[in-house]
């Protein structure tokens, strides 16, 4: 009997070639960017789990309310607040600090610019990294070692053991060193290779090649840092072992009564307590990469809303070609009802009748399956590098995922086969033999259903891709008042005394092909400005970024300005040497705010930047954004302070000339060599930064027109083979109008209109849907496009296109058919 | 009102040729109550479906009011067609997805010298005239067959063509309502509109004034039965 069936259902498969064309080219495909949506997810979710004994742990992290930013969270927390919670908390296991650092290292005469992570010498034994060599307990222990990975100790050792042997590493020290402390700056410090660690995979949110104890001399944190500084975070994370069967939330609510117990802010000039300002949590170490890590981890970060959204569109993707075989087997069924009416006159029975049914739409969604996993085979690769995520599929060490694919594909033949099965089954054999056999009439509700429902699907992932793109487009080339083009930026000039960094500055100079240099307190795009709040006498306070820059800053980035004049080194009142600032710049946004004109600004004195008697504000700059395009842009203060001991004077921005880059990039490394022999450079264009802020978009904007495209391809499959099917079924129609002289354009515009109608409904269904959807997304956006209602319409449009698109051909030919043919089929 | 010429059709598939009709030579005046009689296969529907313009010639010509058609153009035919010609089809035609008011109006929907209301009083007209006004708004599933045949006719005079064919009326019909049918068509062909009608039926064909044996696609005997 199943061998029967077998043979019946390969037969109905070859014998009905369109309808078996369509619908497994449409499940294959379908199935194919669903699997691949799948690995793309499953490697997103596999983050960290594959560390063991992870289930206990947690990263503490800090949220602290930022006047006119709401509440701020961040992955990182202070130093000492994770130290104290380890100590004081009793239901806390252990902790962990985790500091990754960017240092030189030499190996002999080479130099290589690396991660390295600082780390407390408990580490191995609270995140559970597996070890090739050394004991996760001891491998820490002294001050001075190194534990590296298997990939990295081949790469500095060849095959050569790496245990016992030394690297000597140059850590940027300028917090620890004083600022004219040249030797401390320079500092080279040896660390013996203690362990080995297991290449770690990509799937971890760690940085974890080179791991040094905190307790080394390489460590850039001031000890007075890790005791004290309790309101800055400065990179570090924190990770928190409960103890067996602990409650978090329990945890979590003893950290703000310890801090309120140890911490007096009011050193620090602050009222209140410290809980009132900080708020601490913990996250799940397994869920980190995809829910707090976009606060600011170790690397770049997933997200929820792209594996929802991918998700969502496979479901979507699948659905749509379910609906092409519901549809196309019902719009079938007056075709095969001849076949059900024999086997019912034989004695089959109702049951045995949707089983052979169902099993022929299982049959089917099986060899699309196996069609689906040979194109992932060819895909994958391109998918992979496309993603740059190593996403894989080994059908061996994958087998629990090929089987929830073989059931998946199983239930959507179900899913697509039971409704025909139904309404095949139930035909009565009486009707069915009758000459003409029988109208599905009453199944051409559904079927109109399922295609308004394809197509506003097809429709709001359509309008919804379009939007995503545009906005995506529009961030990268909004205006933000800056010219990024064409500036390279040198950091790590912490490591330079002031006076060396103006020498460098200066030798820089001297090559014609660069025309101005600049330095910061971080570039724009990778700002360390810090908040401070202002006041005009007479006016409400305004909070507002502080950037401490040297003269030349904004004539470089091509800001305007627009009232007063530019700080100089010429003037004594322009330079600070403290932290306190006697003269200043602000852009037009905090005269904005200050209630000022550009030009009333000028002059005006103002307190709250800690200079005795106020500043004085000189010159109002246009605005510009330095933060990014996520950010709205702030309200800014400017003020020049060449040494003062939280100078931080890290970046220096190169505008060049545009046609000899390459020499200009080669210089410049040389220069940095003569001046830093022990450190290698780090020199970005801050275009590429700006673009690197995209990337990810791009790749998931790309995806998901791509996807999209998918969709609505198997979407017209669907629509053509109904099409198809329809026009054969009202060949007699079309006979009757053309013999009462309806001429080819008449019928033409009368099937395009009938194919019309539920694209339209589909436009009705899918608008408000989408534009809810993209009025949230839009919404975390500083600078977004306006959500024009000629997307949707457009969207229609395109899809009252692709429709016709699609069946026109095919309507054109039955149009033209002498109707002879027509009156005959019957 | 049509002759013709040494009219030939000829079936071409990859692999064989099939005659279905040879030098036919016939002329058909206004008027005329024409059958077309002979057996399955011999041609008839195909000699009707080329005299309705729904079919080509191969070869010979074809008059219609003095116009030799055999080359025209298909927009052409469909012009032409739709100004004088009516169809009835043994197995109807009707669309199941129109009511029968629809199904008529069909046949002035691209009359577009016909306004939306003319249309639609010439149609209630037909219908009344052809009894079934009362069943206007129903689906021809739920008609009796004398009523989907009375359907197809309402259809075919709508236009008011001058000339009916008609395949095979009364072939799915009992006796008294193709009877019934008969009777219709006479009454047209009275009122001047000449009818071409291929039938299986010596009883029916008997209503015609010349009846045409058709044999394997050649004209056998001509039988004239009274002069108009």
């Amino acid at each position: 009997m199943l061998r029967h069936y077998l043979v019946t259902a390969a037969r109905s498969l070859t014998y009905h070639k369109l309808y078996s064309v369509i619908n497994i080219a449409g499940l294959s495909i379908g199935l194919a960017a669903a699997i691949l949506i799948v690995l793309y997810v499953r490697d997103q979710l596999s983050y960290d789990k594959w560390i063991p004994q992870t289930r206990q742990l947690y990263r503490l992290e800090r949220a602290n309310p930022v006047p006119g930013h709401g509440i701020e969270h961040s992955a990182q927390c202070p130093f000492p607040v994770l130290t104290a919670v380890g100590n004081e908390i009793s239901q806390v296991r252990a902790v962990t600090h985790v500091v990754p650092e960017q240092m030189t290292v030499h190996v002999g005469d080479r130099l290589f610019h690396e991660k390295l992570t600082l780390v407390d010498p408990n580490f191995f034994q609270v995140i559970r990294l597996p070890l090739v060599r050394g004991d996760p307990a001891s491998v820490l222990s002294q001050p001075e070692s190194i534990v590296v990975s298997e990939s990295f100790a081949r790469k500095y050792f060849g095959s050569a053991d790496p245990i016992g042997r030394i690297l000597a590493v140059n850590p940027d020290h300028s917090s620890a060193c004083a600022p004219s402390d040249s030797a401390c700056l320079n500092a080279t410090y040896p660390l013996r290779v203690t362990g080995v660690l297991r290449d770690v995979p990509h799937n971890t949110h760690l940085i974890a090649d080179l791991i040094v104890p905190n307790t080394s001399r390489t460590d850039a944190m001031p000890q007075s840092g890790k005791s004290s500084n309790w309101l800055a975070s400065d990179f570090a994370f924190g990770y928190v072992e409960l103890a067996p069967g602990a409650n978090p939330a329990a945890v979590v609510a003893q950290i703000g009564p310890l801090l309120d117990r140890l911490v007096d802010v009011k050193k620090f000039g602050f009222s209140g307590r410290l809980s009132q300002m900080d708020h601490y949590d913990l996250t799940p170490f397994q869920e980190v990469h995809l829910t707090s890590d976009e606060n600011g981890g170790m690397k770049p970060p997933g997200s929820w809303t792209t594996v929802y959204g991918f998700a969502a569109i496979a479901a979507l993707i699948v659905l749509i070609a379910c609906c092409n075989v519901m549809n196309l087997a019902t719009a079938r069924a007056s075709l095969r009802s001849r076949e059900i009416a024999l086997r019912k006159l034989g004695g089959a029975k109702r049951s045995q009748l949707v089983a052979q049914l169902l099993g022929e739409a299982v049959l089917m969604a099986c060899v699309s399956l196996a069609i689906a996993l040979s194109l992932v085979e060819v895909l994958l690769p391109a998918f992979a590098r496309f993603l740059a995520e190593p996403v894989s599929l080994h059908y061996a060490s994958d087998w629990r995922l090929i089987a929830f694919l073989v059931a998946g594909a199983i239930l959507v033949g179900l899913l697509g086969g039971l409704y025909p099965a139904l309404v095949l089954s139930g035909f009565r054999p009486a009707e069915a033999l009758k000459p003409g056999g029988i109208g599905t009439s009453g199944s051409g509700m559904l079927r109109a259903a399922l295609v308004v429902a394809q197509f506003a699907i097809s429709i709001g992932l359509g309008v919804g891709a379009v939007v995503v793109l545009r906005q995506i487009d529009y961030a990268r080339h909004i205006d933000l008042g800056i010219n990024r083009e064409g500036v390279v930026v040198v950091d790590g000039l912490r490591r330079m005394t002031p006076t060396e960094r103006e020498s460098f500055a200066s030798a820089l100079k001297t090559n014609p092909d660069i025309e101005s240099v600049a330095y910061s307190r971080g570039a724009p795009f990778a700002l360390m400005g810090w908040l401070t709040r202002v006041q005009v006498p007479g006016k409400p306070e305004v909070d507002g970024e502080i950037l401490n820059m040297s003269p030349e800053f904004p004539a470089l980035y091509g800001m305007r300005l627009l009232a007063g004049r530019l700080l100089s080194s010429d003037h004594a009142e322009d330079v600070a040497t403290t932290d306190s600032a006697s003269n200043i710049m602000i852009n037009a946004a905090m005269a904005q705010r200050l209630g000022l004109s550009p030009q009333e600004a000028v002059g005006k004195r103002v307190s709250g930047l800690g200079h005795e008697g106020g500043s004085t504000i000189v010159g109002v700059l246009s605005n510009a954004n330095l933060r990014s395009v996520r950010d709205p842009l702030e309200p800014m203060v400017f003020y020049f302070n060449r040494s003062g001991p939280y100078a931080n004077m890290s970046s220096l921005s190169i505008r060049i000339r545009g046609d000899r880059a390459q020499d200009t990039l080669a210089f410049i490394d040389r220069t940095w060599r003569a001046f830093e022999p022990g450190a290698t450079i780090e020199r970005y264009f801050v275009s590429d930064l700006f673009s690197d802020y995209f990337r990810q978009g791009d790749r998931e904007g790309a995806l998901l027109g791509l996807f999209v495209g998918i969709a609505i391809f198997i979407a017209c499959l669907g629509l053509f083979g109904l099409a198809v099917f329809t026009a054969e079924r009202r060949t007699k129609e079309i006979g009757v109008r053309k013999i009462a002289g309806a001429r080819t354009t008449d019928i033409v515009g009368l099937m395009l209109w009938r194919i019309s109608v539920p694209v339209l409904i589909a436009n009705v269904v899918a608008w408000p849907v989408v534009y809810h959807y993209l009025r949230q997304w839009l919404d975390g956006y500083a600078y977004r496009i306006s959500l024009s209602p000629l997307y949707f319409l457009l969207g229609g449009a395109a899809a009252l296109a692709i429709a016709w698109a699609t069946v026109f051909a095919h309507t054109l030919r039955l149009a033209r058919s002498s109707p002879v043919h027509a009156l005959r089929y019957e | 009102m049509l002759c013709l010429k040494k009219l030939a059709k000829v079936y071409r598939t990859t692999e064989i040729e099939t005659t279905a009709l040879r030098a036919i030579d016939l002329r058909i005046a206004a008027g005329e109550f024409v059958a077309i009689m002979g057996p399955s296969g011999c041609g008839k529907s195909t000699l009707l479906n080329i005299i309705g313009m729904i079919d080509r010639p191969s070869g010979g010509e074809y008059w219609f009011a003095d116009r030799n058609i055999a080359g025209w153009s298909e927009s052409q035919l469909s012009d032409l067609r739709k100004e004088t010609v009516g169809f009835v089809f043994q197995s109807f035609n009707l669309v199941d997805e129109l009511n029968v008011f629809e199904n008529v109006e069909i046949a002035l929907m691209y009359h577009r010298e016909v306004s939306a209301r003319d249309r639609k009083s010439r149609v209630q007209a037909a219908l009344e005239r052809m009894k079934i006004g009362h069943r206007a708004r129903h689906r021809p599933q739920q008609l009796s067959g004398g009523q989907q045949q009375r359907t197809a006719i309402a259809r075919a005079v709508v236009s008011r063509p001058k000339l009916i064919l008609a395949d095979e009326p009364t072939g799915n019909l009992d006796s008294a309502t193709g009877e019934e049918v008969m009777q219709l068509l006479t009454e047209l062909n009275g009122e001047g509109t000449t009818i071409v009608m291929v039938t299986h039926s010596r009883q029916h064909a008997e209503y015609a004034h010349r009846i045409i044996n058709l044999l394997d696609g050649a004209v056998v005997t001509e039988d004239i039965r009274k002069i108009a």
